[in-house]
């Protein structure tokens, strides 16, 4: 194996794009395979499996309200755009459909990174396009066609688009997003923490002024508009199913989220008040984290996005690609973890128990539906602790790059590599061989 | 597995005197029965087996047995309520068609053919049985939770030993199938098989209880021509029609006379003289707290779904 | 001397209800079925009046023919018509060269009660409400839960499938409710026999008396159906049905298939119940090979169509005082016959339908469902199933072919969807309008997903699955009139049961509810914590002194380690 070349392939960002294309292509031609992925609960969900996406399309098309049967959670917005402008039926439109959405995705990543390091060589370009496009998860999500990769270019697109400080695209692909499952609303606050963040160097006048209560009056115009979309398409009868279910929790379809048997195991009594608990301790992060992380808005909504990707309240193993993929734009973050091979032997452990003992409870019968939870409940263990282990290593980061600031500033630069620049890259090769570490105080110290 | 068995009376007559003495609820108590002012008792019963699946026969058939024995002496399938979890007599297992026996050798037949079954299958659940007691859904049944002197924890050490002493239903059977209706025996006589039996709480000697009053009612039944009216006063509830060839006796003969029918003349007729009034519907009392502490105590991890 | 004078008594006020034109009628009818089977049906028909039943007397007419416990619910809830049944059992198609039971009526498996009511004036309860009462009042009387749990059990599009005999469906509503898990036993038989006026006790109901022997049976049915007096039609007609499948050979070794009455419940024919208006016993002699058989005494043998073919009916009138059959024995046997030897094939009856479910996830499945028309015309049919609410069914994949061919959408007409409501109880109703092409065997296939259920919703014993009612073929172009050619249109059933289906349901583990709030909560607040602990505690930087004693440029060493959240300032204090 020619690593070399491998590299230098991987480092082109354009052939990148081709392999990732090509390769998807191919795996759709093969029905077997996708007509298999497509009924994997770990990858769609009852709100993003194609197969109620066609049914709801189905009767839509002849002449019924799909929301009054109940088991048809899509938004309006996926029932329009697949019956009006990309036409379900045909295998072979939606195979492009979805393949042209992961390599938006993948284009969007790129963008983001490229404003994180406006000065990169574009050496890394390929890689953060290859850490999304080749990722398990994201290649198979893609193949099952599960919504879950619309919904994770929608948001990425408004991520780079924030990035780049054109605030009106980037919140109307919020605004989609939002609609289309409700926890991207969890990033909104650092989104506009972004746009409001004065434009270093890029001197492209934003249009719109970038105080925020006119964001805030932009993203709940375009919010408002699509709401009047869903009630021209359907009235009021999508709220419940769509929405309604994502807040409440009605259909207990197994999936890779702790939530599914905590509520099927609930009495009646007590119901109502962990859904608000399971709720609020998704929005419980929001504030925190944007105080916080607050000079580095990119990284709170890395921190926030893994964190709706575990406990949302229908997760999929496509969600935890987003998270991946936005993390592949912070090397500087990944080099600072504590402990990336447990959290990727875990994931790889998962991935074979996942459905390995989804089939043991339902297809031979053999287990019952605690070898399943077990499962999803290392998943979601070894997620909270990689996040966990992410903002503790920003927050390293953020403590070593002040500590070398400090140091600039004090004069003491022979001993800062890159120093002369000005640049704060890599102070982690200089605390390694300085024997510095970054420590947590656990009690207060006077 | 042992909270199961069938309502025993006997086991908990020591509890079931604590919670009448107490006198918030002897006036709840008595609402629920309609005691007619001449002394007549009243007894109803309900029969619970709650246990489900083929393997549990033995425990419909001890239902079954004192569904029957109740009827023979001479309480009326109005006033038993019998709650089977499962159908073994029509079950595709059983090698005897709609039948239930006790025993191997097959004597008697539990099931018969006049039987009627109230709540079957998946309606006997604590909260249907908490409901035809009640009336209305459990609440009364938190109070019952709430008296001190009531203390479910003890009553299921009781009956958990008696039962680790010994079956106490067999023997129960093998006493009442020898009794005849209008055998004078007393509880006393019933119970002396069985010394671990506190009754020093029981404000009635049990000598002076007949254990036909116990666990039947003997009525007098008198055939009146079709034109006679019933006096209002003496209905309790609407008419109803005994055809005798119904009443089958243990060895299973068919009566072949034309159906007669029957006016109730109301109220059921003690055969015995007068005995004191104050002690009449203690039996009935043991009976259904009997059978319904026993369920609870049973299906008692289910209470909380009542809540 | 004395039963006699005690007869004339009681009997008395019969006679008096019977001058106001009620009659019962009471018929046997025994069906030899080719795998060495009987099917015995017991047909109890009851005309009434509504002066003999007005809504003032009905609570004082105890000694009528109608039993005041069955009309007075219906009477009081405004009900036009009404029908119970409990069918238990498997009806085997194939063997019995049968589309169904001799009763058309019996629905399909476990019990089924359905009913149009009339509109209320007065308007004082709903429709709902008053079918609830009627299913209730009705249950109590079988000794059967009929009544639903909820009312979202109830089904009210199936009015096309079983529509009014009496009146048309203007101001009627029908209602249908389904509980496929019931079971037939003696409890359900004894009051049926008490709804007779013979009570089990004379006339063919004594026969029919004998659970021990009835339950014995491979298939059973009972019900009732009651059409109720109207301004239009002021004679109302209830009828009672009990149809059972007898062994008439043992299932393993070899014995003649001959029987009599006396064979069959251990008692000869009985004396005739006095007030029936008729009593009859038939036999209907088997479609092929007609001649073999011969019944002692001989009957009165005549032609008629059943089901679509003409047979021949040997009936016994039991009224006929030259006859004189009771207590003697109606003896029947095939001629040249020793020991029964089952036939290698059998004929096939005019239209079969089978129903399974493929596919072995626990969570999705699909049915299958082949209707089998051996008849020399193409028919017109529509397939309704009734299905439980968390049952979904995936309508843009239903396929529909000829056996052996490829998908053919022209077979399936249209199709009616009325969907169930999750999670709120409520039930799925299908209705597919087929075309049966001649000769042939259409297989429509329906995939579906089963949604989890919540804790609380199970049954108490889950893991045995829940049983799905069965589904129904109606033949939409059968035709009445004696002159048509097509004989198999001649036929009244015309409506066709699969079985009931078992769905195995997928679980979660009953004894885990505490465990799985802890161990999830465990995982919450482990997650929590550590995310307060980095976002809220102070971060700072030590040096590790080096092995071997060297220090590092900077001075900076853990005793004089900067603590502070800003580290510029606790460096400047430190140095």
């Amino acid at each position: 194996m020619d690593w070399d070349r491998l590299k230098k392939a991987v480092r082109s960002y354009p052939e990148v794009l081709q392999v990732g294309t090509l390769l998807r292509l191919a795996l759709f031609g093969v029905p077997a395979l996708t007509n298999v992925l497509q009924r994997r609960p770990e990858l769609s969900t009852p709100l993003t499996s194609f197969r109620s996406l066609k049914e709801g399309v189905y009767i839509y098309e002849r002449g019924t309200n799909p929301y009054s049967g109940g088991v048809f959670y899509h938004s309006p917005l996926y029932l329009a755009f697949f019956t009006y402008i990309f036409p379900i039926s045909s295998n072979v439109l939606s195979a492009f459909v979805f393949t042209l959405i992961d390599v938006a995705s993948a284009w969007a990543l790129v963008r983001i990174w490229k404003t994180r390091n406006p000065t990169s060589d574009g050496s890394r370009e390929g890689l953060v396009s290859a850490l999304y496009l080749f990722n398990p998860y994201t290649l198979l999500s893609c193949l099952a066609r599960s919504t879950t990769s619309v919904d994770n270019a929608v948001l990425l697109l408004a991520i780079a688009s924030a990035a780049s400080d054109q605030a009106t695209i980037a919140l109307f692909f919020l605004a989609i997003a939002v609609h289309s499952s409700l926890y991207p609303l969890l990033v909104l606050p650092p989104i506009i923490m972004l746009l409001r963040r004065p434009s270093n160097g890029s001197s492209s006048p934003s249009k719109v002024p970038t105080s925020t209560l006119s964001l805030l009056f932009t993203f709940t115009t375009f919010f408002v508009a699509f709401t009047g979309l869903n009630w021209t398409l359907a009235g009021f009868s999508w709220l419940r199913p769509t929405w309604g279910v994502i807040t409440n929790v009605t259909d207990l379809t197994p999936n890779v989220g702790m939530w599914w048997y905590f509520f099927t195991e609930m009495f009646e009594h007590f119901r109502t008040f962990f859904l608000g608990v399971f709720q609020i301790h998704n929005l419980i992060y929001v504030a925190p984290i944007c105080m916080r992380l607050s000079d580095d808005p990119l990284f709170a909504i890395l921190v926030l996005v893994g964190i709706f990707s575990t406990w949302k309240s229908y997760p999929a193993l496509g969600d935890m690609a987003l998270w991946a993929g936005l993390l592949g734009c912070f090397p500087e973050v990944v080099s600072n973890l504590r402990h990336p091979l447990f959290t990727l032997t875990v994931h790889l452990y998962t991935s074979i128990l996942l459905p390995l003992l989804h089939s043991l409870w339902l297809l031979t019968g053999t287990g019952n539906a605690n070898f399943f939870y077990a499962a999803t409940m290392v998943y979601g263990l070894n997620a909270s602790l990689a996040i966990v282990d992410v903002l503790s290593a920003g927050l390293r980061l953020g403590v070593k790059r002040s500590v070398g600031d400090w140091l600039r500033e004090r004069k003491r630069t022979p001993d800062i590599k890159g120093d002369v620049n000005g640049e704060t890259e890599s102070p982690d090769k200089v605390w390694e061989e300085k024997g510095w570490s970054v420590i947590q105080f656990t009690r207060q110290v006077s | 597995m042992i909270l199961r068995h069938l309502c025993s009376a006997l086991a908990l007559l020591l509890p079931l005197t604590l919670a009448l003495s107490h006198a918030e609820l002897q006036p709840q108590i008595s609402q629920l029965f309609n005691t007619t002012s001449d002394g007549h008792t009243n007894n109803w019963a309900v029969l619970v087996c709650s246990s489900r699946y083929w393997f549990n026969y033995r425990h419909m058939a001890n239902t079954l047995a004192m569904y029957r024995t109740l009827k023979r002496l001479g309480l009326p399938d109005s006033n038993i309520i019998l709650m089977l979890a499962d159908d073994v007599a029509c079950n595709a297992r059983n090698a005897f068609p709609a039948t239930v026996y006790a025993n191997s050798g097959r004597q008697m037949d539990l099931y018969g053919d006049g039987i009627e079954v109230d709540y079957r299958g998946y309606e006997v659940t604590v909260e249907s049985f908490l409901r035809l007691l009640t009336g209305h859904g459990g609440n009364e049944f938190l109070k019952f939770q709430d008296n001190e002197e009531v203390s479910a924890y003890d009553v299921a050490d009781a009956i958990e030993q008696m039962y680790e002493k010994r079956r106490f239903t067999h023997n129960i059977l093998q006493y009442l199938e020898t009794l005849g209706k209008s055998s004078k025996a007393s509880l006393q006589e019933f119970i002396a098989s069985h010394p671990g039996i506190s009754t020093s709480l029981s404000s009635v000697p049990p000598d002076d209880i007949l254990v036909t009053d116990f666990f039947g009612a003997v009525a007098s039944v008198e055939v009146l021509p079709r034109d006679a009216e019933l006096p209002l006063s003496a209905r309790q509830a609407d008419s109803w029609e005994v055809a005798s060839g119904r009443s089958r006796g243990i060895e299973g003969n068919t009566l072949s006379e034309p159906p007669v029918q029957v006016k109730h003349a109301g109220g059921w007729k003690r055969p015995l003289e007068e005995k004191e009034e104050y002690w009449k519907w203690v039996p009935s009392h043991l009976i259904l707290g009997a059978a319904f502490i026993a369920l609870y105590i049973s299906l008692g991890d289910k209470i909380e779904q009542i809540e | 001397m004395l039963l006699s004078s005690l007869r004339i008594i009681i009997l008395a006020p019969i006679y008096a209800a019977a001058v106001s034109s009620s009659s019962f009628h009471e018929s046997l009818t025994l069906h030899p079925l080719p795998d060495g089977k009987l099917s015995v049906l017991f047909e109890f028909t009851t005309y009434f009046t509504s002066e003999s039943s007005s809504s003032s007397s009905i609570a004082q007419s105890h000694h009528s023919l109608t039993p005041p416990s069955l009309l007075l619910p219906l009477e009081q809830n405004n009900v036009s018509e009404l029908t119970v049944s409990f069918v238990a059992g498997r009806w085997d198609q194939s063997r019995s060269s049968e589309s169904g039971p001799l009763h058309h009526e019996s629905g399909g498996g476990g019990g089924e009660v359905r009913g149009w009511l009339r509109e209320d004036e007065e308007m004082r309860k709903t429709s709902s409400e008053r079918w609830n009462s009627v299913t209730h009042a009705l249950g109590g009387l079988f000794c059967a839960g009929l009544g639903p749990s909820d009312e979202g059990e109830n089904v009210r599009t199936f009015g096309e499938i079983y529509p009014p005999v009496i009146g048309d469906d203007t101001n009627l509503t029908h209602f249908l409710l389904s509980h496929p898990h019931h079971h037939l036993c003696t409890e359900n038989l004894t009051p049926f026999l008490s709804l007779l006026p013979s009570k089990g006790l004379s006339g063919l109901s004594s026969l029919l008396a004998q659970p021990g022997i009835i339950f014995s049976w491979g298939f059973k049915t009972e019900g009732i159906e009651v059409i109720m007096p109207s301004s239009s039609q002021p004679q109302g007609r209830w009828k009672g049905w009990w149809e059972g499948v007898v062994d008439l050979v043992p299932e393993r070794g070899t014995a003649s298939r001959e029987f009599s009455i006396e064979t069959l419940s251990k008692k000869h024919v009985p004396r005739v119940f006095p007030e029936a208006e008729s009593s009859v016993i038939r036999l209907i002699k088997p479609k092929v090979d007609s001649d073999r058989m011969e019944a002692e005494p001989a009957g009165r043998v005549e032609e008629k169509w059943v089901d679509g073919v003409k047979r021949e009916v040997v009936e016994w009138d039991m009224l006929d005082e030259t006859t004189q059959l009771s207590g003697k024995d109606i003896k029947v046997r095939w001629n040249d016959e020793g020991d029964f030897k089952y036939p290698r094939t059998f004929a096939k009856a005019p239209i079969t339908i089978s129903r399974t479910v493929v596919d072995s996830l626990a969570s999705d499945g699909t049915f299958q469902i082949k209707i089998t028309n051996n008849g020399a015309v193409s028919r017109d049919a529509v397939y309704s199933e009734i299905w439980p609410w968390w049952a979904k069914g995936w309508m843009s994949e239903i396929k529909v072919h000829i056996e052996g061919r490829k998908d053919d959408p022209t077979l399936l007409r249209d199709v009616e969807y009325h969907p169930s409501t999750p999670p709120k109880v409520s039930t799925t109703t299908l209705h597919f309008s087929l075309t049966l092409p001649q000769r042939s065997t259409i297989v429509l296939t329906i995939p579906f997903t089963k949604l989890t259920l919540k804790y609380t919703e199970h049954r108490p014993d889950a893991e045995r699955g829940v049983e799905l009612s069965s589904g129904v073929l109606t033949l939409l172009d059968l035709e009445q009139n004696q002159g048509s050619d097509d004989e198999a249109r001649r036929s009244e059933r015309k409506r066709i049961y699969t079985n009931r289906l078992l769905l195995d349901v997928p679980t979660p583990d009953f004894s885990m509810p505490y465990n799985v709030i802890i161990m999830s909560s465990t995982v919450m607040a482990v997650f929590f914590g550590l995310m307060q602990g980095g976002l809220t505690r102070r971060w700072g930087w030590v040096e590790v002194p080096k092995e071997d004693g060297t220090e590092s440029g900077n001075g900076l060493t853990k005793d004089t380690m900067p603590v502070g959240i800003n580290e510029k300032e606790a460096l400047s204090d430190a140095i």
